[in-house]
C-alpha cells in the first residue's frame, strides 16, 4: 500500500513544481498584439485596465455605461507585478471597424466607435461622475476647456490687481514712514478677491465604444469595414450585476473613532453597552462576486483573483449624505431625525491625552476645517432601538434598516453554570443506572 | 417486509438506542463541554468585543454559537453513530437483531432515527439554553435561531449519515470513529484554508501559493457537492441574507445527500453481511 | 414436514470455501444436533439459514420457502441462539426482553417476558444490568430472547459453551420440554457428549461439507469406536502386558502403574464383561473398573474418511464423499 501514498505525494509535488515552472517561464518579452482597453464603471469609479490576447474574458458591470476600445499595441509580461504591461510609446494603433455583441452565437448588438468624456462636476476623483457621449461629450469638455480658460484669466488678472494691490499699500507705507502720520482708514482699499478654481473635472476627450448591457454573458469581436472579423478580437463578455445592493455603513463609536465598525448587512446588528454616542457614514453598497470584481477592476492581472471564485465581497459606492436623512426608531416609531453634519476633532490639551468630537462651525473655527462628517447618534440606550436612512421625501432607503441593541454582561458563572447543567443531569442517570447492576456475585 | 413494518422496527430499534444514549453520560457531558467551549468563544468574545469601544457590529452573537454548537454536537452524534454501528457488528449484537425482523434498511434508519432523535434532544437543550443567554445578555437570538435550527437538523441529518456510510467499510469500532472524525477534519480543514486563502489579497501570495489557491478552488467544485462542511456554509449565507430559496435548495440538497448516503450505507451493509 | 432444507448451499470468502455443496434436512419436531469441529463452517451454515450472509450458490429453505435478508413472516417462526451473548450491556434484562417482545410484536409482552425469565431462572434478576451477568447468566437470557416469540424453530448455536454442568443440564430440559411441545430444534455444537444426550438425529460438518447425517446412536458408536477402559486394583496382579495384548478383543493393554492397567477394547462388540472375567479367572481382584467417553473432538483428531464411510455403509446413513481425499 505504500506505495500508492508515494505516488500520490510525487504527483502532489509534481503538480507543484508545474505550476512553478509554469510561473516562472514567464519572460518580459513584448510582442504586438490586438488589446482592449477598457474604462469600467466600478461602482465607486471609471477604472482603467486591459486584457491582452491572452486573456479570454471581458468583465463589465451591467446596467451602467463602460467604454472599450480595441488597439494595436506592443505587450509585455512583468512577472514581478504579475501582470501585462502596455508600451504606448512604441506602438499605439487603433483597431478600426465596429464591435460585435452576440449572445448564444447571434449577433444581438453592434456598436460604433464614438467620443466621449467622463464629467466630475464637484471635481476630479469624486463622486458623482457622469460619461457623456457624441457631441454634448464636445460640448462638455468645450465649456470645461471655456471654464479653465476663464479661471486662468481670473487668475492672471487677480494676479494684476494683487500687484496693483501690493504697489499701492507699499506706496500708503511708504508715504506714512516719511509723514510720521497714519494712514486714514478710509483711503485703505480691500485687497482683490482670488478667484476659485471650477469644481467641474472633465476628461480629454477618448474613442470607444459604450457598452450598457444588462446583466448575463456574451461574446464580443471586432469586424472591419469590409465586416470581416479581426483576429485576436473575440472574447467573451461577463456583465456583472451585484448579488445584493443595500445600504453600507460605517460606525465610528465617539470612544473610538478611528476604529470604525462596517455594517454592510441587515443582518448586523448593532451592540452597544451602556448610553453610547456614535457617528455614522452610510454608502450605496453592492456585493460581488470577488472573482469577478477583481477582474473588472483590473484584467491586466489574469492571477489577480484566481482562486477565489466562490467568495463574495461587499463595495461601498457612493456616500449617502445630500438629501437623506437618518431615523433613529424606537420600537418602529421615529423618535428623532438626524441630519449630515461636519465634526472636528478637537485634542485635549493637558496630560489627560483626550480628545472631543464637535460639530465643526467655520464661523466659530475659522481657518480650520471638518475632520470628517457624518450622521451623529446621541446616547442610545434601551431597548427597541433601530435606524435607517430616509431620503427628502420619508421614504425609507431598502436595505438601510439596522438595528441597535442594548446589552449587559451578563455574570459568566451563570452561563457557565447553566452550560455544565446539562452534565449535572447526565451524572444523576448515570448514577441511577449504575446502581442496577448486580452487587452480588453472579449466579449462573 | 413492507415499507410500515421496516418504519416500526426502525422506531423500535431507533428508541432503544436513544434510550441507551440518554442513560449514558457521554451525550451530556459532550453538550456542557461544547456549550462551555463556544459560549466562552463566541458569547465571551462577542462581549470582549463590546468591551473594547463600548459598541461592536454583530451580525449573530447568539444564532452563530448555537448553529455551532448544533454542528459540533451534529459531528459528536455523528462519531457516536458510526462507533454504534460498527461496534454493533464488532460485538455481534448487530447479528441478534438480524436474527429477528431488522433487516439491513432498517437497521442503517434505526440507526438514523436514534442519532436525530438524539439530536433533538441536544437541539432543544441548546435552544433553551442560548434562548436564556439572550434573554440574559440581550444579544439577540431573532427568527434566525428558528432558522438555524430547520438547517442544523438537515445539516445533523447529512452528517449522521455520512458517518454510518464509514461505519459500513469497518467493523471496528473505533476505526469507525477515526475514519469518520479524519474525514470530518479533512472537510473541516478544507473549508478554513480555502476561505483563508480567498481573503488574502493575489500581491501577497507567492506563484506556487496562487497556484494552490487555484488547486483548493477546483477542488472546492467537488467539495461543494461532496462536504457536508459546503451546505454548511451555503445554508449559513442563505439564512443570513434571508434567502429563502437559497435556504430551500440548500435545505433539499441536504436531504438528498443523507438519503444517499444511507442508500448507500444499506447496499454496503447487505453485500458485507452484518456478522462480525 | 421439512423445516430446514439446504440445496447445494455454498459460501465462499474468497478462496475460502466455507460451506461446500450442502444438502441439510431437518424435519418437524426433531432436535437436530449439528456436529463439527470449530471451523468446520457450523456457524456460516446457520448463517445461510438465517438469511445473514448471501449463498455463493444453492438456496436454504425455512419452512419450505427460501430465506432471505427482509423474511420477517419466517424469521418471526425462527428463535436463535447465537455462539456468543451479544447482548447489549447497559440495560437490565427486563428492558432487554421487553426490546425484543416490541421488535417481534409479541402480545402481552411484560406476561410473556416474565414467564421466559422464569423459565430460565432469571426472574428475580431482571432488574439487573446485563453487563454484570456471569456467562451462564447471559447464555440463559439470550435462551430466554430466543423463546419469547414462541418460535416453531429454535436453532442454537453451541448453548452450552458457557454453562456449567448445572446450567447445560438446566438448557437441555428447557429444550426436551420444548421439544415435547412440538418445536423443532437445530442444536450446533462441537460436544459429543452434549448432543448425544439431546439429539435425535445429527448431521456432521466437515471442512463446510456434510460428512454424515443420521441417527444419534449409530453415530456415537461409530465415533467413538473403542472403549477405553482403566482398572485399579488393591495388590499388583499376576497379569503380563503381553499376554493381554494377545486377546483379540483388546487392541491394547498397558500398566501405567503396579495397579493400574489401561485397556483399549475392540468396537466390533461390548467386551467388558469379558475383559472382567478374564481379570478374575487370572485373580485380579479390580477395585475400580471405569470407561471413558472421548470427546467428539478427539474422535474428530482419530476419524478418517474411510471410517466414516464404514460407518455410512454399516448405520445405513447417507454419507457424502468429502473431497480432496484428506481424512477428516
Amino acid at each position: 500500500m505504500r506505495w500508492r501514498y508515494a505516488v500520490t505525494l510525487l504527483v502532489f509535488i509534481g503538480f507543484m513544481a508545474a505550476c512553478s515552472l509554469r510561473a516562472a517561464a514567464a519572460r518580459p518579452v513584448s510582442e504586438s498584439q490586438v488589446v482592449y482597453e477598457l474604462a469600467p464603471w466600478t461602482g465607486v469609479a471609471y477604472g482603467a485596465t486591459f486584457a491582452a490576447q491572452g486573456v479570454k474574458d471581458l468583465y463589465l458591470l451591467a446596467g451602467t455605461p463602460s467604454a472599450v476600445d480595441v488597439a494595436r499595441t506592443r505587450v509585455y509580461y512583468w512577472p514581478i507585478t504579475r501582470e501585462y504591461q502596455m508600451d504606448w510609446q512604441t506602438e499605439r494603433a487603433v483597431a478600426p471597424g465596429k464591435l460585435q455583441i452576440l449572445r448564444g452565437g447571434r449577433v444581438i448588438k453592434e456598436v460604433t466607435r464614438t467620443d466621449y468624456i467622463l464629467r466630475y462636476p464637484n471635481g476630479p476623483d469624486t463622486l458623482p461622475v457622469e460619461l457623456v457621449t457624441g457631441r454634448k461629450a464636445g460640448r462638455v469638455y468645450q465649456s470645461y476647456r471655456k471654464a479653465v480658460q476663464d479661471y486662468l484669466t481670473a487668475v492672471s488678472r487677480h494676479t494684476e490687481a494683487q500687484k496693483a494691490w501690493d504697489d499701492e499699500m507699499a506706496r500708503i507705507l511708504k508715504r506714512v514712514n516719511e509723514s510720521g502720520l497714519p494712514a486714514d482708514p478710509k483711503t485703505l482699499s480691500e485687497p482683490p478677491r482670488q478667484p476659485g478654481p471650477p469644481r467641474l473635472f472633465v476628461t480629454a476627450p477618448a474613442s470607444g465604444f459604450i457598452l450598457n448591457l444588462p446583466a448575463g454573458d456574451y461574446e464580443v469581436h471586432l469586424v472591419d469595414d469590409r465586416g470581416d472579423d479581426v483576429p485576436g478580437t473575440h472574447k467573451k463578455l461577463h456583465l456583472l450585476a451585484p448579488w445584493r445592493t443595500g445600504v453600507g455603513y460605517e460606525i465610528m463609536p465617539e470612544a473610538t473613532w478611528t476604529y470604525p465598525f462596517k455594517s454592510d448587512d441587515v443582518d448586523r446588528v448593532i451592540y452597544a453597552s451602556g448610553a453610547r454616542t456614535f457617528y455614522v457614514q452610510a454608502f450605496q453598497s453592492a456585493q460581488y462576486n470577488v472573482y469577478d470584481y477583481l477582474h473588472l477592476l483590473s484584467q491586466q492581472k489574469p492571477l489577480q483573483g484566481a482562486g477565489t471564485r466562490s467568495g463574495t465581497a461587499w463595495v461601498h459606492g457612493q456616500a449617502l449624505k445630500e438629501g437623506v436623512f437618518l431615523e433613529l426608531l424606537q420600537n418602529g416609531q421615529v423618535r428623532k431625525r438626524i441630519e449630515y453634519r461636519p465634526y472636528r476633532v478637537i485634542q485635549t490639551p493637558g496630560p489627560a491625552l483626550g480628545y472631543n468630537i464637535v460639530e465643526w462651525d467655520p464661523k466659530s473655527q475659522p481657518g480650520t476645517g471638518p475632520t470628517f462628517s457624518a450622521f451623529k447618534v446621541q446616547a442610545v440606550e434601551g431597548d427597541g432601538y433601530s435606524m435607517q436612512l430616509v431620503n427628502a421625501d420619508g421614504k425609507v432607503i431598502r436595505g438601510s434598516e439596522r438595528h441597535l441593541q442594548s446589552v449587559e454582561p451578563a455574570a459568566n458563572g451563570v452561563i457557565y453554570g447553566l452550560a455544565a447543567l446539562p452534565m449535572l443531569i447526565g451524572l444523576v442517570i448515570a448514577f441511577r443506572r449504575f446502581s442496577l447492576r448486580p452487587r452480588g456475585a453472579a449466579r449462573p | 417486509m413492507n415499507v410500515p413494518d421496516r418504519f416500526y422496527v426502525a422506531a423500535i430499534v431507533a428508541g432503544r438506542e436513544l434510550r441507551s444514549t440518554l442513560y449514558g453520560l457521554s451525550l451530556y457531558l459532550t453538550l456542557s463541554l461544547v456549550l462551555v467551549t463556544i459560549s466562552y468563544l463566541g458569547i465571551g468574545g462577542a462581549f470582549f468585543q463590546i468591551g473594547q469601544s463600548g459598541m461592536a457590529v454583530l451580525s449573530n452573537p447568539v444564532t452563530g454559537p448555537f448553529f455551532l454548537t448544533s454542528v459540533l454536537m451534529a459531528i459528536y452524534l455523528g462519531s457516536g453513530a458510526a462507533l454504534s454501528f460498527a461496534r454493533e457488528r464488532e460485538r455481534g449484537t448487530a447479528e441478534v437483531l438480524f436474527y429477528g425482523p431488522v433487516d439491513s434498511i432498517s437497521y442503517v434508519l434505526g440507526k438514523y432515527l436514534h442519532s436525530m432523535l438524539a439530536f433533538m434532544v441536544v437541539a432543544v437543550l441548546t435552544s433553551l439554553y442560548y434562548l436564556f443567554v439572550s434573554a440574559l445578555t440581550g444579544l439577540q437570538a431573532g427568527m434566525n435561531l428558528l432558522w438555524f435550527g430547520i438547517l442544523a437538523i438537515f445539516l445533523a441529518s447529512a452528517v449522521i449519515a455520512l458517518g454510518e456510510f464509514f461505519a459500513c467499510f469497518v467493523r471496528r469500532g473505533m476505526m469507525a470513529v477515526v475514519a469518520y472524525l479524519a474525514v470530518a477534519a479533512i472537510f473541516i480543514l478544507f473549508s478554513l484554508v480555502h476561505g483563508w486563502m480567498i481573503s488574502i489579497p493575489g500581491e501577497q501570495l507567492s506563484d506556487t501559493m496562487i497556484y494552490l489557491r487555484i488547486f483548493l478552488d477546483r477542488l472546492d467544485m467537488v467539495m461543494q457537492w461532496v462536504s457536508p462542511v459546503a451546505y454548511f456554509n451555503r445554508g449559513q449565507v442563505a439564512v443570513a441574507h434571508g434567502n429563502a430559496i437559497a435556504f430551500g435548495w440548500t435545505v433539499a440538497e441536504l436531504f438528498v445527500y443523507a438519503v444517499t448516503l444511507l442508500a448507500c450505507a444499506t447496499l454496503v451493509l447487505r453485500r458485507r453481511g452484518v456478522r462480525p | 414436514m421439512e423445516v430446514i432444507r439446504t440445496e447445494h448451499l455454498s459460501k465462499h470468502y474468497g478462496p475460502l470455501l466455507a460451506v461446500d455443496d450442502l444438502n441439510l434436512s431437518v424435519k418437524q419436531g426433531e432436535i437436530y444436533g449439528f456436529l463439527g469441529p470449530n471451523g468446520a463452517g457450523k456457524s456460516t451454515t446457520i448463517s445461510l439459514l438465517l438469511g445473514l450472509i448471501r449463498p455463493t450458490q444453492g438456496r436454504a429453505l425455512l419452512f419450505g420457502e427460501p430465506v432471505r435478508e427482509d423474511s420477517f413472516a419466517l424469521k418471526r417462526r425462527v428463535g436463535v441462539v447465537g455462539e456468543y451473548q451479544n447482548i447489549y450491556g447497559e440495560m437490565t434484562a427486563w428492558e432487554y426482553l421487553l426490546f425484543f417482545a416490541r421488535l417481534y410484536r409479541v402480545k402481552e409482552p411484560r406476561k410473556r417476558a416474565g414467564e421466559v425469565l422464569a423459565a430460565v431462572r432469571l426472574l428475580d434478576r431482571r432488574n439487573e444490568l446485563v453487563g454484570g451477568y456471569s456467562k451462564g447468566m447471559l447464555q440463559k437470557l439470550s435462551l430466554a430472547r430466543a423463546l419469547l416469540h414462541a418460535p416453531d424453530l429454535l436453532v442454537l448455536d453451541e448453548p452450552a459453551s458457557s454453562l456449567d454442568p448445572y446450567g447445560i443440564r438446566e438448557v437441555r430440559e428447557i429444550l426436551k420440554d420444548l421439544n415435547e411441545q412440538g418445536k423443532t430444534i437445530f442444536l450446533s455444537s462441537h460436544i459429543l457428549s452434549e448432543v448425544e444426550r439431546t439429539c435425535y438425529r445429527v448431521g456432521i460438518l466437515q471442512k463446510g461439507r456434510l460428512v454424515a447425517q443420521g441417527d444419534m446412536a449409530g453415530l456415537r458408536r461409530r465415533l467413538s469406536p473403542e472403549m477405553h477402559i482403566n482398572v485399579e486394583f488393591a495388590m499388583p496382579p499376576p497379569l503380563e502386558e503381553a499376554a493381554l495384548n494377545q486377546l483379540p478383543w483388546v487392541k491394547s493393554a498397558r500398566w501405567e502403574t503396579p495397579v493400574q492397567l489401561r485397556v483399549i477394547l475392540s468396537a466390533d462388540q461390548d467386551h467388558r464383561s469379558d475383559l472382567l472375567r478374564h481379570l478374575t479367572e487370572h485373580g485380579a481382584v479390580p477395585l475400580e473398573f471405569n470407561s471413558r467417553q472421548i470427546s467428539l473432538e478427539e474422535a474428530f483428531m482419530e476419524i478418517t474418511e474411510s471410517n466414516l464411510a464404514s460407518l455410512a455403509a454399516s448405520e445405513g446413513i447417507s454419507y457424502q464423499q468429502a473431497g480432496r481425499g484428506e481424512g477428516l
